[in-house]
C-alpha cells in the first residue's frame, strides 16, 4: 500500500511537471501577442491622427478668398464654415484614399470658432495576429485640429 | 534475514522514484528549452520590427510636414533626412537598411506645387536576428510607412519663378 501511493506520487509529479511547462509557455505566448497587438493599436492609431491631421490642414484652407477679412491691427484673418470644412474633409478622404486604413469614416469635421477646422475620424483596427487573447477588434477615433495663419 | 529481505523489498520503490525525479526535472529543461528558445526568438524578432514600424511612421510623419512647410526643394529634401536621421537613431537602427521616397502631387510637376500634397514613404528592411544567409539572401521584414501632408495654397517657393 505504501508503494502503491509513492507510485502515484510520482506519476503525479511527472504530469505537473509538463503541464506548468506548457502552461508557462502558454502565459509567455499571450503575453508576447497582447503586446504586439498593443503596439499595431498604438500605431494603427497614429496613422489615423496623420490622416486628420491631414484633412484638418486642408480643411483649414477651404474658406475663399472673399471671406478673409482684415482686422484693426492690421492681420488677415479668413472666416471658415462648417460646410466648407466638412465637403473638404470628404472630397480629401477620397481622392487621398485611406492607404492601409479600413473604414475610415469621418465623425464630425467643423469649425468650432469659425478660425481653425476640427476633424474627427474612426475606423476600425483589427489585431494582427492570434485574436485568441485580445477581443475582436476596437473602434479608434482620433481627432486633430489645424489653423490658417497669416502675418 | 527475514528482515533484511523486507527492508530491501520496502526500500525498491525509492531508486525508481529518485529515478522519475531525474528525469522530470531533464524533461522540464528539454520541454522548457524547446518552447521557451522560439518564444525569446520571437520576442527579439517582434522587438526589431516594432522598433522598425515606430522609427518608419514616426520619420515619414515627421518628413511629410516638415517639407510641405520648407522654403524650397532642397530644404525641404534636407530636412526630410534629416527626420529620417533622427527616427532612425532614436530606435538604433542602421540608414543603410532603409530608403525614403517622395511623391508629390500634382504629378508631372515640380515637387511643392501650390495647393498640391507630397507623400513621403519610408522604407526599412529588417534583418531577422541570427538568421543565415541562404544562397545570398538575407531572410527580412520589408516595413513601410507612408505619410500625405497637404501644401498650403500660399505657399510661395515658386513665387519667384512666375
Amino acid at each position: 500500500m505504501p508503494g502503491r501511493r509513492r507510485h502515484l506520487d510520482v506519476g503525479e509529479e511527472d504530469g505537473s511537471t509538463m503541464l506548468l511547462t506548457i502552461g508557462f509557455a502558454v502565459v509567455a505566448l499571450a503575453v508576447v501577442l497582447v503586446g504586439s497587438a498593443a503596439t499595431s493599436l498604438y500605431v494603427e492609431h497614429k496613422r489615423l491622427l496623420d490622416l486628420a491631421d491631414r484633412l484638418a490642414a486642408t480643411a483649414a484652407e477651404s474658406f475663399s478668398i472673399d471671406d478673409v477679412t482684415i482686422q484693426p491691427d492690421g492681420t488677415f484673418r479668413p472666416v471658415l464654415d462648417d460646410d466648407s470644412v466638412r465637403s473638404s474633409a470628404r472630397d480629401d478622404l477620397i481622392t487621398g484614399g485611406a492607404s492601409a486604413l479600413t473604414g475610415v469614416e469621418i465623425v464630425a469635421a467643423r469649425t468650432p470658432d469659425g478660425r481653425s477646422a476640427e476633424v474627427s475620424l474612426a475606423s476600425d483596427w483589427r489585431p494582427p495576429m492570434l485574436t485568441l487573447f485580445v477581443p475582436q477588434g476596437l473602434r479608434i477615433e482620433a481627432t486633430a485640429s489645424a489653423r490658417s495663419v497669416f502675418w | 534475514m527475514r528482515s533484511s529481505r523486507h527492508s530491501s523489498d520496502e526500500l525498491r520503490p525509492r531508486p525508481t522514484a529518485r529515478d522519475d525525479d531525474g528525469s522530470a526535472s531533464l524533461e522540464f529543461i528539454t520541454v522548457g528549452l524547446v518552447l521557451l528558445v522560439p518564444i525569446v526568438y520571437l520576442v527579439v524578432a517582434l522587438a526589431e520590427v516594432q522598433a522598425a514600424v515606430l522609427a518608419a511612421g514616426g520619420a515619414a510623419a515627421q518628413a511629410a510636414k516638415l517639407y510641405a512647410r520648407a522654403d524650397d526643394d532642397a530644404t525641404g529634401r534636407d530636412r526630410v533626412e534629416d527626420s529620417l536621421a533622427l527616427a532612425l537613431d532614436d530606435f538604433g537602427l542602421d540608414r543603410s537598411q532603409s530608403s525614403v521616397t517622395l511623391d508629390c502631387a500634382p504629378a508631372g510637376l515640380p515637387c511643392g506645387q501650390r495647393g498640391g500634397a507630397v507623400t513621403v514613404t519610408v522604407d526599412i528592411l529588417v534583418v531577422l536576428p541570427l538568421m543565415p544567409e541562404i544562397l545570398g539572401v538575407q531572410a527580412a521584414v520589408p516595413v513601410t510607412g507612408a505619410v500625405t501632408a497637404p501644401i498650403s495654397r500660399f505657399d510661395d517657393r515658386f513665387s519667384e519663378a512666375e
